[in-house]
């Protein structure tokens, strides 16, 4: 194929501004799926993303398009992931294209969302189509889109396309102004193979599947390649292109995009960014921008029957073949047993494994409260870093305490702005700028603990700005900060799986409020249980859950016995999502508590 | 199928903490009338069903029985004797609310073989009566027992509730001693369970009332024991007290989860492992019978495992406990080996005790018996 014929180019939108519905346009238009066999939201790969109508990532597609100058182009259409959780593989899927279409929702204007994307598609030097879609909406207003467009993003108003997504309205301009506006790639056949691998997938017969873009030379099977951050070697065993479901091809040439299967093991062996070479004859360097990314956010699953305990872990090395950003290890909780911590990218990909667990592998699991990774420098001089607040150092041997820090971004109507600067302050947050981006719009930026936003902190921004604040965020370091940890007894046991880091100042408050909700969830045993909080050995709250002294029923005959059968049965059911700690029984519930500390 | 119970789904008024299958007595002669022919026809279903069926209790119970004529309900019991084959002994109770309960009907109902009375006294205090909803007064009360000694009724159980809203000790007792004042022969002494839906937990709900503490319970329930007891009565059961040889022999087919006929509007039923359930509209019920059907509106075919259960949740509300060599009979394996561990556990906090003959709750046990049943589901 001559690159001159070829267009790559990615879609940047926020959630639920069209991406999905402007993808199945163009597979329809260029006649790579016949309306037939059309369903909504033909790329949106998982289940959970069509029913939550959010799209994580799209499957990448080539579609050949006959431009009205006669010409049959090649057009790769190549997914970001729409949440802030994966930016690096944003970032990545960028590098392998020229040029992103860029959807913003008449009704909506520009998102948080879209200006990072849209800024990390700039450092990338993409050509840049500004889109406004849902026109056919009564309330669109397209005017204002198209000035925060200008004004935000600083792109030209004048070029602004005016698409509905739904209807087709303008998508035939937009394929054209794709071929015009987007450059070809400019690889080199005769250089030494240089392809970007923006993302994977596991196929339980070909192994870990490498979706590649080629940058320069060629790849076909029986080749010998290289993955150029490990040096590790494999024979490509096919090549081919989305279609978008793989279609093997003879060779994938200079900016053309498809994939690759090698018989590589699991998909931690192809990772994003990383550059695939010619074994026999490697490029002298990888291309740009490969980092190893690392998990952010932290949480324990245990499976509730112990007994499941191997189907955990078998479920979590299949979902892991899948996900290489995924972490995993076993580790022991006095309170839980044996269970595993885990780390993600952030919330979302938290909650994604989490129900994909459930859903997928049927199990029933205790999550921890989620925590960020600590680094705490000992008074030896030795610095560890901390991903389970059970593997806090002791009090006495800490000289110094660092937390990861985020610059968070975002863009609300003015008549928020006042609630989402409330809430930025009561979660350690630091005012860094304020940008009216119209009399309507404003942009707030902070600098916060990742820790403050890992804990509802979305749930609450959308509750203050009645769901209108988009939110983006970006790792800005780590600093010293003055944090402790918290610990829960009850009945006199600690219980590992409730402890947390606080910042000093909050850990009065948080002690308490926690104490209070385990109060109430613990349920009464034959005994008084305490419930305390500490700091080291300093008890900070105290409550009691009072023993349970009279739970008879009193009256029972023969027409009874059922109801009070199914009455004892629901009791013991609820009993079987508790875990024993000590002598009391603690419910499921109260392992998340710590999340909720700061309501009411 | 040694007991037949018999539900007469009528009463003067609904009480304000009452959830049963009851409606006001109707205007409408006819509904009655066709309920009572209904009943008999039910009976004959059954008695062709289960021709040589010994019987040793039948129990009437409401609603309020004795709101139908007396000779209404001595029909009902004719009709029970020429279907099924009734024992020498058989024990007939019938349910009487003491506003509604007259001399010349306690008569005919004695005459007519009734030999065990329960009365529906709740509460000797008229404050706690009007709050209650009852329909009767406390010189009520008085007037029906003596009439039911004079009728010759030697076996009288009187139906207590405590822990009513704003109730204290001292009144409790006070109610204890005009209980065992009369002298019956038996006590049934409930707890108030404030069900969904009933005027009584609304206003609780409201705020218009206090529920009573469960400090205040625990006093009563201890109370209760120690008061009842002195005078002389035997704690048999949770909630029942008889004197030496009085103890109910119809409701200790319940407990020890045997097989019953139930007859009647919304009656409940448990033969051939079935547990049943009558259809509750009374007319609906009436077309069922006319229709020669078995006027059920369900039916729970009990597996061997809800037997079990059923045996024991039943069974341990008895003092004396579940019987170790029945248990095993029944089931072909003795019941420690099925729940040794969970046994161990209840023993070992004091809840329930094991003697050669039985396995038992201890008073404790019995205080917090649904946490210990629950082991045992």
């Amino acid at each position: 194929m001559k690159q001159e014929l070829i267009r790559n180019f990615c879609i940047i939108a926020h959630i639920d501004h069209g991406k999905s519905t402007l993808a199945d346009r163009f597979l329809e238009l260029t006649g790579t799926l016949q309306s037939r066999q059309m369903k909504a939201q033909v790329l949106d790969q998982m289940d959970l993303e069509r029913e939550r109508g959010i799209t994580i990532k799209l499957t990448p597609v080539t579609m050949k398009y006959r431009s009205k100058d006669g010409q049959e182009y090649l057009l790769n259409l190549i997914d970001t992931p729409g949440h802030v959780d994966f930016s690096y593989e944003v970032s990545r899927s960028l590098a392998a294209c020229e040029g992103a279409v860029l959807v913003v929702d008449a009704t909506q204007g520009v998102e948080a969302q879209t200006i990072a994307n849209t800024y990390l598609a700039l450092d990338a030097n993409l050509e840049i189509i500004p889109v406004i879609n849902k026109i056919d909406l009564p309330v669109a207003d397209p005017v204002r889109a198209a000035r925060e467009i200008e004004e935000v993003i600083g792109l030209d108003a004048e070029n602004i396309l005016h698409v509905s997504a739904k209807d087709g309205t303008g998508v035939p301009e937009l394929l054209e102004t794709i071929v015009h506006q987007i450059p070809s790639p400019q690889g080199e056949e005769d250089k030494p193979l240089q392809a970007l691998i923006f993302d994977s997938h596991f196929d339980p017969y070909k192994g870990a599947i490498s979706y590649i873009r080629v940058f320069h030379g060629k790849v076909r099977s029986g080749m010998k390649i290289m993955m150029m951050s490990t040096g590790k070697v494999y024979e490509v065993s096919e090549v081919g292109v989305f279609s978008p479901e793989m279609s093997q091809v003879e060779e994938l040439g200079p900016g053309e995009v498809g994939y690759l299967a090698a018989g590589i093991k699991e998909v931690a062996d192809t990772r994003v960014g990383d550059t695939i070479t010619d074994a026999v004859k490697p490029a002298a360097e990888p291309l740009p921008g490969y980092r190893r990314v690392l998990p952010v956010v932290f949480c324990g699953f245990y499976p509730v029957e112990a007994n499941d305990y191997e189907n955990l872990r078998d479920a979590l090395a299949k979902l892991k073949l899948n996900d290489a950003s995924f972490h995993y290890e076993p580790e022991t909780s006095v309170a839980l047993g044996f269970g595993f911590r885990c780390g993600f990218l952030g919330l979302l990909h938290m909650e994604i494994i989490q129900e994909r667990l459930e859903r997928e592998y049927g199990l029933e699991l205790i999550t921890t409260a989620p925590n960020v990774v600590y680094r705490v420098t000992k008074n030896n001089g030795e610095v560890v870093t901390v991903d389970n607040p059970a593997l806090w150092p002791d009090l006495g041997e800490i000289a110094l305490v660092e937390e990861p820090y985020v610059e968070a971004n975002v863009i609300t109507p003015s008549d928020y702005v006042g609630a989402v600067m409330d809430l930025f302050h009561e979660r350690r947050g630091e005012f860094m700028e304020m940008n009216y981006l119209s009399p309507q719009r404003v942009q707030v930026i902070y600098q916060l603990p990742l820790s403050e936003i890992i804990f509802d902190f979305f749930d609450r921004l959308k509750s203050c700005t009645r769901g209108y604040a988009s939110f983006d965020y970006d790792i800005s370091g780590y600093r010293a900060a003055d944090l402790v940890k918290l610990d829960c007894l009850v009945h006199g046991e600690k219980v590992d799986a409730l402890s947390m880091i606080v910042h000093k100042d909050q850990a009065q408050q948080k002690g308490r409020a926690l104490v209070e909700k385990l109060r109430r969830l613990i349920p009464r045993q034959l005994f008084d249980v305490p419930i305390q909080a500490a700091i080291g050995n300093r008890v900070i709250a105290r409550e009691t859950v009072k023993a349970l002294r009279k739970n008879v029923l009193e009256k029972c005959y023969g027409g009874d016995v059922t109801r009070k059968r199914k009455l004892l049965e629901k009791q013991k059911a609820g009993k079987r999502r508790m875990k024993q700690v000590g002598r009391v029984e603690i419910p499921q519930e109260a392992f998340l508590a710590v999340l909720r500390v700061d309501e009411e | 199928m040694t007991a037949v119970y018999i539900h007469v789904p009528f009463c003067l008024q609904k009480c304000r903490y009452c959830s049963f299958n009851s409606m006001p007595l109707p205007d409408d002669g006819m509904l009655v009338t066709g309920y009572l022919q209904a009943l008999e026809k039910e009976i004959a279903l059954y008695a062709s069903r289960y021709p040589n069926e010994a019987i040793t209790s039948i129990y009437l119970g409401g609603g309020t029985p004795t709101v139908l004529p007396a000779e209404s309900l001595c029909r009902i019991l004719f009709c029970c004797r020429e279907n099924f084959a009734c024992s020498p002994e058989i024990e007939i109770t019938i349910e009487a609310n003491p506003g509604t309960a007259t001399q010349e009907m306690l008569q005919l109902l004695r005459d007519a073989g009734v030999n065990r009375l329960s009365l529906g006294v709740q509460s000797f205090k008229s404050a706690e009566l009007q709050m209650l909803g009852r329909s009767h007064s406390v010189s009520d009360i008085y007037t029906a027992y003596d009439a039911a000694r004079k009728a010759g009724f030697d076996n009288i159980n009187l139906d207590l509730i405590y822990a009513l809203p704003g109730q204290s000790l001292e009144s409790w007792r006070d109610n204890l001693r005009s209980a065992i004042g009369l002298d019956s022969e038996h006590l049934s002494i409930y707890g108030l369970s404030l069900e969904e839906d009933t005027p009584l937990a609304d206003e609780l709900k409201e705020g218009k009332l206090e529920a009573c503490s469960e400090e205040m319970q625990l006093s009563m329930w201890e109370e209760t024991a120690a008061m009842v007891t002195e005078a002389g009565f035997i704690r048999y059961e949770i909630s029942n007290y008889a004197k030496p040889g009085k103890e109910c022999k119809h409701n200790i087919t319940y407990w020890e989860n045997k097989p019953y006929l139930g007859l009647g509007a919304g009656a409940h039923g448990y033969l051939d492992h079935v547990r049943y359930g009558n259809e509750k509209e009374i007319q609906k019920y009436i077309e069922m019978v006319e229709r020669g059907e078995l006027p059920r509106s369900f039916e729970e075919h009990q597996s061997i495992k809800e037997e079990m259960v059923d045996t024991i949740i039943m069974g341990l509300r008895l003092t004396e406990g579940l019987s170790r060599p029945g248990f095993a009979r029944r089931f072909g394996c003795p019941f420690e080996s099925l729940y040794g561990k969970e046994l161990k556990k209840m023993v070992e906090d004091g809840l329930m005790a094991i003697s050669d003959e039985a396995v038992f709750l201890t008073e404790k046990g019995q205080l917090l018996s649904n946490y210990v049943l629950s082991h045992f589901v």
